[in-house]
């Protein structure tokens, strides 16, 4: 009877065992910023876009991507967030967007936040650093003529 | 006889265990495999460097497969005035000049598969709009298996 209990123990405790053991969660998302301004300068221009692209790899699934533009010092921001569509509810993925960067936004030092969200709701975040820039006022008609000296 | 029995009934009680053990770590995500984007032939579309004026259409063919099961598809346009790259890229064609996009084209759709699906010929009629911008774009593929591995593939096309 004693040696039945123990081993009726030892039952137990191997299931509750391999069952904690298979419940093991995901590992948190993964991001690796490929590029951060058009080629990877870091430079976005006032009124036009900032290329941002990213590899992203998440066992637990993708949840939502969230992106954050702040200056570093002052208080202006731009704000994207993704939780529907292409990139959502997917293991790996390469984000790709452009952008857009407002008129208005001030020049100088930005920070950008890159945030991950799986549905475990493991975040991951990578970060880089952004510049905007006057606008060159390239017009499609000038274009050939405007790097003259 | 007894002693015969009693040896059986342990012999489950740690056996049993150990084979729910085994099953219930194999039984979920298997899936390693990225679903594959394939050529229909001549009828395969858009390809690389391909010209498309406004107002016609791009007719969409490719084949998807997946050994476990597909999930789902979108279709992405963006411009590439400005000349930009992303890893998966096929190869450029001939540059237009940098320009700043005035009106360009965007489309971003989501498609589903039909559930079970190991292989689906994907076919859209994608209507190329009259007032965009014409130029340089790319056309991004995005196939989802059923356990969300993402396969990508950009094409870069020209609207005339």
């Amino acid at each position: 009877m004693k040696t039945n209990n123990i081993i009726r123990l030892f039952a137990i405790v191997t299931l509750v065992a391999a069952f904690a053991a298979c419940r093991k969660t995901p590992s948190a998302p993964k991001i690796t910023l490929t590029e951060v301004g058009h080629e990877n300068t870091g430079k976005a221009e006032q009124g036009d876009d900032l290329h941002l692209e990213a590899d992203i790899l998440a066992e637990g699934l993708i949840k939502s991507i969230y992106v954050e533009i702040h200056q570093e010092s002052g208080s202006y921001e731009i704000e994207k967030s993704y939780t529907t569509g292409k990139y959502i509810g997917v293991k790996n993925t390469e984000f790709h967007e452009h952008i857009d960067i407002p008129a208005e936004a001030p020049l100088g030092e930005y920070h950008l936040h890159f945030t991950v969200t799986d549905n475990e709701g493991q975040t991951a975040t990578a970060e880089a650093h952004v510049e905007v820039i006057e606008n060159d006022g390239v017009d499609d008609d000038e274009e050939e003529h405007h790097h003259e000296d | 006889m007894t002693m015969k029995k009693n040896i059986t009934m342990k012999t489950k009680y740690i056996l049993i265990p150990l084979l729910c053990a085994l099953s219930a770590c194999s039984s979920t995500d298997k899936d390693t495999a990225v679903p594959e984007i394939i050529p229909v032939g001549d009828a395969t579309a858009p390809l690389n460097c391909q010209e498309y004026p406004r107002g016609g259409a791009i007719f969409f063919d490719y084949l998807f497969q997946d050994d476990t099961e597909l999930g789902a598809y979108n279709l992405e346009i963006h411009n590439n005035f400005d000349h930009h790259t992303h890893s998966t890229e096929a190869g450029e064609c001939k540059q237009d000049p940098v320009k700043e996009p005035v009106n360009p084209w965007v489309l971003n759709k989501d498609y589903p598969i039909p559930a079970g699906s190991t292989s689906f010929e994907a076919k859209q009629t994608i209507p190329v709009p009259e007032d965009i911008d014409p130029g340089e774009y790319h056309f991004m593929i995005r196939l989802t298996d059923r356990s969300g591995w993402q396969q990508l593939k950009s094409v870069s096309i020209r609207v005339l």
